[in-house]
């Protein structure tokens, strides 16, 4: 990258030298008009070069311009005019353009409409503007832009997946995400593995390797309506993605680089502990100091006392500051993507090559993705032919371990105590290469630099995605096209412990085999036509889909070869092997009416058939209608200062299948040999069920668009309400039927809300400009129904205190439930009169809410000649969290609030020893639970028995969640890109260079509010149990470079 | 052109579409549809000693209640400090009926008519009576006629059978399945409980009888001596060859997340071993101890042991360095001397600190010495965590087999129905040949040194273990004899102490708070979710018991 850097200040140099050539000038002035009369801030602009102006008050301009040059005149609303120098004045008559008002969106079967034919919403994102900061992850670039798509990213970085929620949950189990549609072909966005109660790692998913600079714009299909046409698999929204094609101006080559380098550092940290006691418990340390390590309830730090420790080295008894932080390293990422494409009217090739490589924050850990990108389009006649080939490698190493798992080090090094520096572990090994025993081998706190140099973990990904259209032009108004897309995915997972890795004494490797095949065909007819008043489209298709995964495991655990990480090296291996294969064949067809472009009708019908259904129960037919009325045809005259106004409202119906298998019981043998028994036993975790029918969800949408201020500001508004019915759902059932889940058609879950977008040029003068965007919406999840007798369903389970996240009848979907305090008619919380501790309830009650109570994004740009300054902030507000790391940090004594009472504890147990008492001693100081104790008369008394601070953090932390469930909601600022594009006459004069920018970019740069203390809001450790956070790593934040050019 | 690309398109359309295909794409290769039911038998045989999940239940609640064992964490924490965990308690519940009773109950319909199945069906009837017992033993009135069959019948919210009506329906199905045993009705293939001797199962099934039998016999007395004495006519196990103790296999031992699906080895052993066990192994309690060493029981050093651990290996129990020898040897000279520390009740391991004060001359001053020439950085008087009893490393093998019943506790269950109500045979007959059988076993299974004949006969000897004249007394010594032989079998260990009130245990002196009642609690709670996933016959149950999430309400067999 130096080299980079260097020819970039050499261009620099040069672009700013010839700057300061002069110009030849000549004045040119005049007036520009409309109808009406002056129109004010029309834009003038000297064709090919970045001098312009705006018109005044009075719709006077005045510009330096050449004889021959051209001027170019446009104003929002009117046809743009331009017109040769060929004087000192030039008077222009604006003509008004309704076409210039029509915006083109990318609708379902990646036909192009007319966005005010629609009846419904759609929201769009540039793929400029994802590209932006450089977020080498395409789909955590969404995050803040569009009303009603939340986005979540995972603990697990760059490596990582992201969870996409398009207007809450539709479905009470399942992901929800919504469906990708690459160029017209579904994508394939399995995820590998998620972390769960037990933790584990995030494998990414099929998004998270996507090239961002090959995006040209993401269409976002919120509703049912919108998505009707894409059938089962698009019932949680469909995100359209069109890649780049060829460049079709007037080159015939064009050659474009474009590279950003970031370097990353931890945006949250985890030091915000108490600096007053040390390493052990009770007060006390350890003399062997390989016990209590994790525990931070010694006695008072003290620099002159000096232990020894597990490796034979002294140190001081001193609090460490920032421990955690330096375990972690700066991180790098850089990406550089080439693209070359080829131009010769008819025919197209656009290749593009990018290769990003990130060197996390974590030490010795880092992945690089390679992707490569051709695509070919051409006509011969009446054919159209587009061909696409999309090639990824990604391989990463080391990726960081989540949540309660064993090798999770955030969660190994947040519990650390204040007086143990993480550098003393770099001794993680013993002269034979075994674990060195620092903390009495204790398998839930493994050294981190063991699970890091020693352990080690690695995947690979191939990925292969192609498809190809051709379109046949029969005549104007007709043409038919068939697209066929396929995506093979191989991914492979191998996740190595060293022998004597505690909990894993013996040594495992566990190589993961995922190959993925899917395959996509599809024929459609499009009928166009208008006659007078009328424009109709009519399209009917077929599509067939094909899935077919295979998945191997293989687990080696007894290492007796320690010299090779190989299979062959361990002593037992064992196989599991998993399928899924899946056929859905449709058909679907739609009509579009419109009239006098004002009125329009829609009307879509698809029908499926699944083979995961059974046969007489796997066809199924929805429909969807809607309208839209552009009110503002209406006006006559003077249309500035309302230019479009439109009213919609659509109805759909989608209905969904399942996953396969689900219709009768399997059986399997054992993934483990027993020689002369065989361990078989009924494979179904649920029970399956023949009847199902598929899910139907029904939705009604309504809302507004308007633009207003010849178009400079412009608001939406949406209303929609969604019901599923009939869900397919794995119900939890009481483990005492057998099974622990069955498959069902029930439940009724709801969804409604408000979205609103507001966009605005606040200010525009000749040189500066201000735009800002505000996105807002509110979604109400609320779970309706369940099943007879049946009034909860588990969808996530915490590691500790016995909670969990569920659908819960009548409450909102994601309630946090667990055990709650005790408490009595005034809420205050009842004491035990022996112990001192506080009661908790027997029952399971609701502690808060996973879900978001309203969402929304800001953006701005401010303009300033070839400089602008882009800011983007998400606003999420009204989840809660069940913090387990919070918890971990009052449990060991790390939290500042566990010191309330130590002092006074310590000195209650002097003066008890000096007393001679070992029992019946009342202790005169310590902590006191603030709550009351039960006089057995139905009256309360406060409670006044001190306990040990120690024993109290130790028990709550233990027993009772909502001390550690926190209010999650926060601000972000998510990008910050500052940018120069440098103009033209500024490059050469020939033309060679198109176009120059260069821009400091930065990514999570800082959390403007949050509630909840140490940790990112976006830490949860995987995408599915939303609410639970455990051992987050520190989060990311990346500052960089990145630098454009165009030939 | 258009011609050809409809012909194609539709036909790939109708070929696509045939119910046959569809079938055969919703067929998972890799599963089977059809399975051989002695395989589930199999998997239940296994499943109760060889899950991790379920048998952690024992060392966190059982062995604290029945105080065989204290002071590592896991025990200590739960059941030493009588500590509700909803998560815990549920380990039974979770683990047997979604495992070994979806199994029986599938597998048991699947092979009802079909006659080379036949014993196959016999033993895993026999089997699923066992495992239901196992679970209303633990939580009283429970799921047992309608459970396993939602995917059967589409029964999802399964009643609570009370108690009562359970052990009389084990009574009647045992009696069903030995009638249906039968020398011609084809092999029980795979089973490592029996190897397929069906005379063994038929067996089994009786002596099961008697053990239900003596259950009941305080709150239904009649009934019981009925059921007994009609098992005794039908024959039960007459010597150790006739043990019903599940096979289970070596294998490296791991916490890993596969080692919660791999049933193959012996569970409860591998958590004796302890998953940081240099740092949290398995003690005794000073019940158990004081009740062996005590009474000069030959069994003392055989199932306990002193050992240093600083040495040991991170994958098995070589390297501890044994002390036993030396510290009892020295214990017996100095009487006055504090030499062995013990766990009482409630407590954990660090709670009562060991301190070692060097008796120059001992036997323990001698190994010390020893052990201190080997080891020059290590001085083993300055932490002595060592002079706390532990369980002998022959308990930590994964192969120890998995105990369901054997011929001592059948000779135990004798002899009490000899006392009780004088049939049977003679009660101290009975009661000594169970002391050996109980003796043997150590050998047997174990092995260990096998306990000679005068180092029982020294034993019995003793005025505290000689069969006593008066019932009471007689009540008492078998069934302490039986808490004894049941170290191996925590299940019926915790039940027959429930039932018996024999040996007395006292409750813990509160050097730890007791979290949820200072007596000893007699049954775990129902699973919290049970309340939202099967509401109404959850309800029905609790209302039949005094409140629910209290464990200290008895259960229905267990009578003052």
């Amino acid at each position: 990258m130096k080299i980079c850097f260097r020819h970039l200040l050499c261009l620099l140099a040069f672009v700013l030298g010839s700057a300061s050539v002069a110009f030849a000038q000549n004045t040119v002035t005049g007036t520009v008009e409309d109808a009406d009369g002056p129109l004010i801030g029309a834009s003038v602009l000297v064709k090919g070069t970045t001098r312009g102006t705006i018109t005044d008050f009075d719709g006077n301009y005045s510009i330096e311009a050449n004889i021959g040059d051209e001027l170019e005149f446009s104003y929002m609303g009117y046809s743009a005019q331009t017109i040769a120098v060929n004087g000192n004045v030039i008077n222009v008559m604006m003509q008004e353009d309704t076409e210039v008002l029509s915006e083109v969106v990318v609708t379902a079967m990646g036909i192009k409409r007319d966005k005010k034919a629609l009846g419904y919403e759609v929201g769009e994102m540039k793929g400029e503007d994802l590209t932006k900061a450089g977020n080498p992850n395409a789909a955590n670039s969404m995050a803040g832009r569009v009303a009603g798509l939340v986005v979540q990213e995972t603990a697990g970085g760059a490596s990582g997946s992201t969870r996409v929620v398009l207007r809450g949950a539709t479905e009470i189990t399942g992901d929800n995400q919504p469906l990708y549609v690459i160029d017209g072909v579904p994508m394939d966005n399995t995820s590998f593995g998620q972390a769960g109660t037990e933790g584990g790692y995030d494998l990414g998913n099929g998004l998270s390797s996507l090239n961002p600079d090959d995006i040209e714009s993401m269409s976002v299909l919120k509703g049912p309506a919108a998505a009707a046409l894409y059938g089962s698999r698009a019932s949680h929204g469909v995100i359209l993605i069109t890649t780049k094609k060829a460049d079709t101006g007037d080159a015939k080559w064009s050659v474009e680089y474009n590279g950003t380098i970031t370097l990353d550092d931890q945006l949250s940290k985890w030091d915000n502990v108490q600096q007053v006691y040390g390493m052990g418990s009770e007060g006390m340390y350890n003399v062997d100091a390989v016990s209590n390590t994790n525990k931070s309830w010694g006695p008072k730090a003290d620099e002159g006392l000096m232990l020894r420790y597990y490796d034979g080295q002294e140190h001081p008894f001193k609090i460490i500051p920032n421990n955690t932080a330096h375990f972690f390293e700066l991180g790098l990422t850089a990406t550089n993507t080439a693209v070359v494409s080829m131009n010769t009217g008819k025919t197209g090739i656009r290749f593009a090559y990018s290769d990003m490589r990130n060197k996390d924050i974590l030490p010795n850990s880092n992945m690089s993705r390679n992707v490569l990108t051709l695509r070919a389009n051409t006509s011969i006649g009446p054919v159209d032919l587009d061909f696409n080939v999309n090639y990824t490698h990604e391989d990463v190493k080391n990726r960081p371990a989540l949540g309660d798992d064993k090798s999770n080090v955030g969660k190994n090094l947040m519990t650390l105590s204040t007086t143990y520096d993480q550098a003393w572990l770099k001794n993680y090994q013993n002269e034979l290469g075994e674990y060195q025993n620092w903390n009495g081998m204790d398998p839930y706190n493994v050294n981190p630099y063991w699970e890091i140099y020693k352990n080690k973990n690695q995947s690979y990904k191939d990925l292969l995605r192609m498809n190809g259209k051709i379109v046949y032009n029969i005549i104007p108004q007709l043409k038919i096209q068939a697209t066929v897309g396929a995506e093979l995915n191989r991914f492979q997972f191998s996740d190595f412990k060293y022998p004597t890795t505690p909990g894993y004494e013996a040594g495992r490797l566990q190589n993961s085999y995922y190959n993925n095949r899917m395959i996509n065909a599809e024929a459609l007819g499009i009928y166009t036509d208008s006659w007078g008043d009328f424009d109709f489209t009519a399209t009917a298709g077929m599509n067939i889909y094909n899935v077919n995964n295979r998945t191997v495991i293989n687990t080696g655990t007894d290492m007796s070869v320690r010299e090779v990480i190989a299979m062959s090296s361990f002593e037992e291996q064992s196989v599991q092997e998993e399928a899924y294969t899946k056929r859905i064949v449709s058909v679907f067809g739609s009509m579009n009416l419109g009239w006098r472009h004002m009125l329009y009708l829609d009307a879509t019908v698809r029908g499926d058939k699944s083979s995961t259904l059974a046969a007489g129960k796997n066809m199924y037919v929805y429909p969807s209608v809607s309208g839209s009325w552009v009110f503002s045809e209406l006006i006559t005259g003077n249309r500035k200062v309302l230019p479009y106004g439109k009213v919609r409202l659509s109805w759909a119906e989608v209905g969904s299948d399942t996953d396969p298998y689900q219709l009768a019981l399997r059986y399997a043998k054992s993934q483990f040999s027993y020689t002369g028994y065989t361990i078989g036993s009924v494979y179904s975790n649920l029970v399956p069920n023949a009847d199902l029918k598929p899910t139907r969800t029904r939705s009604i949408e309504t809302g507004f668009e308007t633009k207003w201020c010849n178009s400079r500001i412009s608001l939406d508004f949406t209303f929609y309400h969604q019901k599923s019915r009939d869900q397919i759902i794995a119900m939890a059932t009481s483990p005492a039927s057998g099974y622990e889940y069955r498959l069902i058609n029930a439940g009724e879950i709801l969804n409604q809300g408000f979205e609103i977008t507001f966009g605005a040029r606040l200010v525009q003068t000749k040189d500066f400009s201000w735009d800002l965007n505000l996105n807002w919406s509110k979604n109400n999840n609320k779970v309706l129904k369940l099943v007879e007798g049946t009034t909860e369903l588990e969808l996530a389970k915490a590691t500790w205190c016995n909670v969990y996240v569920s659908a819960r009848e009548g409450e909102d979907y994601g309630s946090i439930c667990g055990p709650a305090l005790a408490r009595n008619a005034e809420g205050r919380v009842i004491v035990d009169g022996t112990t001192g501790l506080p009661k908790y309830t027997t029952e399971n009650k609701v502690l808060g809410n996973a879900q978001w109570d309203w969402t929304g994004g800001l953006s701005t740009t401010l303009r300033y000649k070839m400089v602008s300054l882009h800011a983007l902030f998400d606003v999420k507000v009204g989840a809660d969290i069940f913090s387990m790391s919070e918890r971990s940090a009052y449990e060991t004594g790390k939290a500042k609030e566990t010191l309330v009472g130590r002092a006074e504890w310590y000195k209650s147990e002097e003066e008890r020893k000096a007393a001679g008492v070992t029992s019946g001693w009342k202790a005169t100081g310590g902590y006191l639970v603030d709550g009351v104790i039960d006089n057995g008369d139905g009256t309360y008394r406060e409670n006044d028995i001190y306990i040990n601070p120690e024993k109290y953090w130790y028990e709550v932390s233990r027993n009772s969640p909502e001390l550690f469930i926190y209010d999650n909601s926060y601000i972000k600022c998510r990008e910050l890109t500052l940018t120069l594009d440098f103009p033209r006459e500024w490059l050469d004069k020939k033309g060679i260079v198109k176009h120059v920018g260069i821009s400091f970019v930065a990514r999570n740069p800082f959390i403007v509010w949050k509630n909840i203390k140490d940790i990112d809001p976006d830490a949860q450790y995987n995408t599915s149990g939303l609410g639970l956070e455990y051992g987050s790593l520190p989060s990311r934040r990346s500052y960089g470079l990145n630098f454009n050019i165009k030939f | 052109m258009k011609k050809i690309f409809y012909i194609v398109a539709l036909s790939l359309v109708f070929v696509s579409c045939s119910d046959e295909i569809y079938k055969e794409i919703n067929t998972d290769p890799t599963k089977a549809s059809q399975f051989n039911p002695a395989l589930q038998l199999t998997y239940s045989e296994l499943q109760t000693y060889g899950d991790m999940n379920y048998v952690d239940v024992h060392r966190l609640y059982i062995y604290a209640f029945t105080q065989h064992l204290m002071g590592c964490w896991n025990t200590t924490n739960y059941g030493g400090q009588h500590r509700m965990d909803d998560n815990e308690m549920a380990r039974p519940w979770n683990n047997l009926y979604p495992g070994a009773m979806r199994n029986l109950t599938d597998a048991i319909a699947k092979s009802g008519d079909e006659p080379t199945y036949k014993n196959v069906n016999a033993a895993l009837r026999i089997y699923r009576v066992y495992v239901g017992s196992l679970l209303t033993d633990y939580y009283g009135d429970v799921p047992y006629t309608e459970t396993g069959l939602a995917y059967l019948t589409g029964e999802s919210n399964p009643k609570y059978d009370t108690q009562e009506e359970l052990y009389k329906l084990f009574f009647s199905e045992l009696k069903a399945a030995a009638a249906q045993l039968d020398v011609q009705g084809g092999p029980i293939t795979s089973d490592p409980l029996f190897e397929g001797d069906v005379e063994a199962w038929r067996l089994f099934a009786n002596s099961l009888r008697l053990r239900y039998a003596m259950r009941i016999s305080g709150v239904l007395p009649d009934l019981a001596k009925t059921e007994f004495e009609s098992a005794l006519e039908d024959g039960v196990m007459a010597s150790a060859a006739d043990n019903a103790c599940v096979k289970h296999m070596n294998v490296a031992y791991s916490f890993g997340q596969e080692s919660y699906k791999d049933f193959r080895g012996n569970a409860l052993a591998k958590y004796f071993y302890g998953n940081d066990p240099s740092n949290n192994p398995t003690y005794i309690c000073q019940t158990f101890w004081e009740q062996l060493y005590n009474n000069n029981d030959p069994r003392t050093t055989r199932l306990c042991r002193f050992y240093i651990d600083d040495f040991m290996s991170l994958s098995s129990a070589d390297g501890r360095i044994d002390m036993t020898d030396a510290v009892i040897a020295t214990q017996k000279a100095n009487p006055e001397s504090e030499i062995i520390y013990m766990v009482p009740p409630g407590y954990f391991s660090w709670d009562n600190w060991p301190s070692y004060t060097d008796i120059p001359g001992s036997a323990l001053a001698n190994q010390i010495a020893d052990v201190k020439a080997a080891h020059p950085d290590y001085n083993p008087g300055e932490n002595p965590r060592w002079l706390l009893p532990k369980l002998a490393n022959n308990f930590l093998r994964s192969d120890n087999p998995g105990v369901l019943m054997t011929y001592a506790e059948v000779c135990f269950l004798r002899a009490e129905a000899s006392v009780l109500w004088g049939i049977g045979g003679e009660a101290k007959a009975l009661y000594e040949a169970g002391i050996r059988a109980a003796m043997d076993l150590l050998a047997d299974y174990y092995g260990c040194t096998a306990i000679t004949d005068s180092e029982y006969a020294d034993y019995i000897a003793q005025p505290s273990i000689a069969f006593g004249a008066a019932s009471e007394q007689q009540k008492s010594q078998i069934n302490t004899q039986a808490w004894i032989l049941h170290f191996h079998n925590p299940a019926e260990a915790w039940a027959n102490v429930r039932r018996s009130d024999y040996p007395k245990l006292k409750a813990p002196e509160s050097k730890n708070p007791l979290i949820d009642g200072a007596d000893i609690p007699v049954r775990l709670c129902y699973p919290l979710k049970e309340e939202t996933y099967s509401k109404e016959e959850y309800e029905q149950a609790k209302s039949r018991v005094a409140g629910t999430y209290d464990w200290h309400a008895r259960l229905w067999w267990d009578v003052k």
